[in-house]
């Protein structure tokens, strides 16, 4: 069998989206952001902070409008911050990394949205972003790789 | 059900947490924090619709219905899932966790048609 070597620039498939200082929008959520069904294969999430605010990375199956403490996500990603000094999960990390080997399929398309908390049962909201406005400045980016 | 809970001999000191039949019921998988995973293994083969893996920040099994999760993955329905987390998900208090066809945290968590499993190395 012959040795293949593809070019990276040709051959890559892969969409790759970095919010970067837009996910700082935290009270709208993202519509559609691939504007079609895939799988995303991985998310990097930089949260550098002296807050020592947490945060969930909230995905959704859907393409209509994504509106945080009302539409319902599919997924909760938590995500960690740089000072770990307090509040909620610390690590000493500043960057949380999600791999998703065979892809987390998303049969509609890909909003996203972020919130200090996933949200609780019926009638306390489903993730309504609270706290100070901090949690979203902190977000400095967000990447994720998407086909 | 069958849970079971290894921990890898020195040096590498991993737990492997294994649960074959999960369902709505609060499975405890550390009583203690914290506590930090790196891989899931979500398998939801066995169900023709998508199933909602909810693990919850908690030393004690996690009242489902009034108390919201930490993580949540949902997985599509006949498919098995993997998700590597190399900085490490980190859990402060605990981790009990349940499996359900109920996307929303409402009051009533509905249990998959048929029970699923999940694999975690902490």
């Amino acid at each position: 069998m012959a040795l293949v070597s593809t070019n990276i620039s040709t051959g890559l498939d892969y969409r790759f989206l970095n919010f970067a200082a837009t996910l700082q929008v935290r009270t709208t959520g993202f519509q559609n952001v691939f504007g079609t069904s895939g799988s995303i294969y991985s998310i990097t999430i930089i949260n550098i902070t002296t807050s020592g605010e947490k945060g969930i990375l909230k995905l959704y199956d859907t393409t209509a409008t994504v509106t945080p403490g009302t539409t319902v996500p599919s997924h909760c990603l938590p995500f960690t911050y740089s000072d770990g000094a307090s509040g909620g999960t610390t690590t000493s990390a500043n960057s949380t990394t999600y791999i998703f080997p065979d892809g987390l399929p998303f049969a509609n398309g890909v909003g996203v949205a972020v919130s200090e908390d996933v949200g609780g049962s019926s009638g306390a909201g489903y993730g309504t972003p609270t706290g100070a406005a901090n949690l979203g400045a902190t977000v400095t980016s967000c990447v994720i790789a998407y086909k | 059900m069958a849970t079971s809970i290894i921990t890898l001999r020195n040096p590498l000191g991993t737990l492997v947490f294994q649960e074959t039949a999960l369902s709505n019921t609060p499975v405890q998988v550390a009583t203690t924090g914290p506590q930090t995973f790196f891989h899931f293994e979500l398998d939801n083969t066995a169900n023709a619709a998508v199933t909602y893996y909810k693990f919850y920040n908690k030393a004690s099994a996690a009242v489902v219905g009034s108390e919201q999760p930490y993580v949540i993955y949902a997985v599509a329905a006949s498919t098995k899932t993997a998700v590597f987390v190399p900085s490490g998900l980190t859990f402060d208090t605990g981790n009990s966790c349940i499996a359900t066809s109920t996307q929303a945290n409402a009051t009533t968590q509905v249990a998959p048609s048929t029970a699923v499993g999940l694999t975690i190395l902490g």
